[in-house]
């Protein structure tokens, strides 16, 4: 495991921050951490990072116990509120960046180089930080956290201030730092995102994960079937009702959810059966944002 | 550490403080010369007695002493007391504090770095002032030995050293201005009680004297300034002038201060360093 936490806890005062938190990454995966605003995501990741001290609860991350000051040389993070020495040029952070990683003269050359080019800043680092774009910013504190070609990245929204087109560039870095076997913390709120380069994702909520596993797991849970019906009747909608009891019609539109894909067949043998006639059926995943919005509202009403 | 005090210099040196500094040392330079050039010109007119003329000249440059170190003093809390807390406040220190650097490190090389730069500061304005006298003679400068002036130059040295510390262990704990008034309430705290506690043994009140004594173990800094003046004029006869500021008097601070002061600037530093690693940053 590359990461691991073992009940983690962290109270401000009397405030909760976020409470036993287990969670384990394996090598090589992006894991995803979603939840609302205050859940208590970055909470955990400064945590791990050694900014704050745990109430309780451990953590290791590449098998050494969380504040190793050795295995941070392999680990990256991007703070979700960025914010670097204006006074430095783009070059100077990245050397002093590449200082604090202690690496050594040549190699940091190389990584100040691949980095501005990871982070599409090649050319802007003559100049100073504070004429930096909000974006750029971001970029720069990418670039610093890939410098030491880090096994363990944590990055705590990292296109909060990106552009499209740079959001899809951090996606592609993080694919890439994946294909080499790293393994990457994103807390984000774009589930869109999430969806698409998480393997895993946990979520959490008031300070407690409410729901943990693979992306696929967690997203094939349900599915939602839409099917145009006309003549819908009340033996229709009954036999319906056993799959879904809350299903929705609107107009000749049917939504239900149902439990597998085998249900499929047999729902339109009974809507054919009985009396109506069958236009389209489409059986769709369960988008990442109703099972997060359900499970956060749902633990509302709790 | 060496990357931090690397970086708190370069800082230090690109935002132009050197520049600000410079022209500040310079105005103030230009003045002191006036100053002591004119008091001098006149106590060569009324060159009667030797003593007065003494008495007068040293006063002169007991002054320019004074208000040199408190120079030093002055900008050197300016460049340290949002060394820290500026960094916290901002979120700079979120990346930094999470490299493979220890947090003691960090400390030590604001320290590092800050100390470097007051060091060299305090020479300088230490050599321009010995200089002024060199030309102008005021007073019996020229004639005291190296030796003296090596010991005046490190209790110079001392007392920006010590009022780093403090600098630090304020940056690292409050929020910038909060820190700023810190210091300063302690710098003067020092101030006054350096006067209080000679009062206090003028007037032969141990109570006064006491509370001038805890007020220098708080902020020991008036009292390098101090042994400073007193390594100068300690011997020169002028020991009842307690009105002049902080001039020398007959409560010459004893040795034991001045390994004090070494403990206070060491145990600073520790409990910054301690009170810094249990602190939860974001
Ligand atoms: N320094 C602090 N002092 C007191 N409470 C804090 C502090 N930092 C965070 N909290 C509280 O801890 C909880 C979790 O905050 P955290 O910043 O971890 O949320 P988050 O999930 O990252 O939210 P966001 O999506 O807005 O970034 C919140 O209720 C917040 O009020
Ligand atoms: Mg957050």
């Amino acid at each position: 495991m590359v990461i691991e936490t073992v009940d983690i806890t962290k109270y401000y005062g009397k405030k909760l921050g976020c409470r036993n938190v287990c969670i384990s990454v394996d090598k090589g995966q992006i894991f995803g951490l979603l939840g609302p605003n205050g859940a208590g995501k970055s909470t955990f990741v400064k945590m791990l990072v050694g900014l704050i001290h745990p109430t309780s609860g451990k953590g290791f991350l590449l098998g050494k116990p969380i504040g190793d000051i050795n295995t941070r040389k392999k680990i990256g993070y991007l703070p979700e509120n960025f914010k670097y020495q204006e006074w430095m040029t783009g070059a100077d952070l990245l050397s002093f960046h590449a200082s604090l990683y202690k690496l050594d003269k040549r190699l940091s050359h190389e990584r100040i180089e691949d980095v501005l080019h990871l982070v599409k800043l090649s050319g802007n680092e003559r100049y100073k930080i504070s004429t930096y774009s909000k974006g750029m910013q971001q970029r720069i504190g990418l670039a610093c956290a890939l410098l030491p070609e880090p096994d363990l990245l944590f990055l705590d929204e990292p296109t909060s201030a990106l552009d499209p087109i740079g959001r899809k560039e951090v996606r592609d870095i993080m694919l890439e730092l994946r294909s080499h076997g790293k393994t990457v913390l994103l807390n984000s709120h774009l589930l869109s995102e999430v969806e698409t380069v998480c393997d895993s994702i946990a979520i959490i909520n008031k300070g407690e994960i409410v729901k943990q596993g693979n992306t696929d797991e967690i997203l094939e849970g349900k599915l939602v079937l839409e099917a145009v019906v006309e003549g819908i009747n009340s033996s229709i909608i009954n036999s319906l009702k056993k799959y879904d009891s809350e299903l929705i019609i609107n107009n000749n539109k049917i939504t239900l959810s149902i439990e597998s894909k085998d249900n499929v067949h047999e729902i339109a043998c009974m809507i054919v059966e009985n009396g109506g006639r069958l236009y389209g059926l489409t059986p769709r995943r369960e988008s990442l944002e109703n099972v997060f919005i359900n499970l956060v509202e749902g633990g509302d009403q709790v | 550490m060496i990357s931090i005090a690397l970086a708190t210099f370069k800082e230090a040196l690109r935002k132009k403080i050197f520049l600000l500094v410079g022209i500040i040392t310079f105005i103030y330079l230009v003045l002191l010369t006036l100053i002591t050039y004119y008091a001098c010109s006149q106590n060569t007119a009324s060159k009667g007695s030797f003593d007065i003329y003494m008495m007068a000249s040293s006063f002169i440059s007991i002054l320019g002493f004074y208000f040199s170190s408190m120079l030093v003093a002055f900008l050197t809390i300016m460049a340290s007391v949002g060394s820290i807390s500026s960094e916290t406040e901002s979120g700079i220190l979120h990346s930094i504090i999470t490299r493979p650097i220890k947090r003691r490190d960090y400390i030590l090389g604001k320290y590092l770095g800050l100390a470097i730069l007051t060091v060299l500061y305090s020479i300088f304005l230490y050599a321009a002032l010995l200089i002024i006298y060199l030309v102008i003679q005021p007073s019996l400068v020229h004639s005291f030995g190296t030796l003296v002036l090596v010991k005046g130059l490190l209790f110079f040295i001392l007392e920006p050293l010590a009022i780093l510390a403090l600098s630090l262990y304020s940056s690292s704990s409050f929020k910038t201005l909060g820190s700023g008034i810190f210091v300063i309430a302690i710098y003067i705290l020092g101030l006054i009680g350096g006067i209080v506690e000679q009062v206090g043994s003028a007037v032969s009140s141990d109570t006064v004297y006491k509370i001038g004594i805890i007020s220098s173990l708080i902020s020991p800094f008036d009292v390098i300034y101090r042994k400073l003046t007193n390594t100068f004029f300690g011997n020169v006869g002028m020991t009842n002038s307690f009105f002049v500021p902080g001039s020398i008097s007959n409560t010459a601070p004893s040795t034991f201060m001045t390994i004090y002061v070494f403990a206070y600037i060491i145990g600073l530093i520790l409990i910054t360093v301690r009170k810094f690693k249990k602190k939860d940053i974001g």
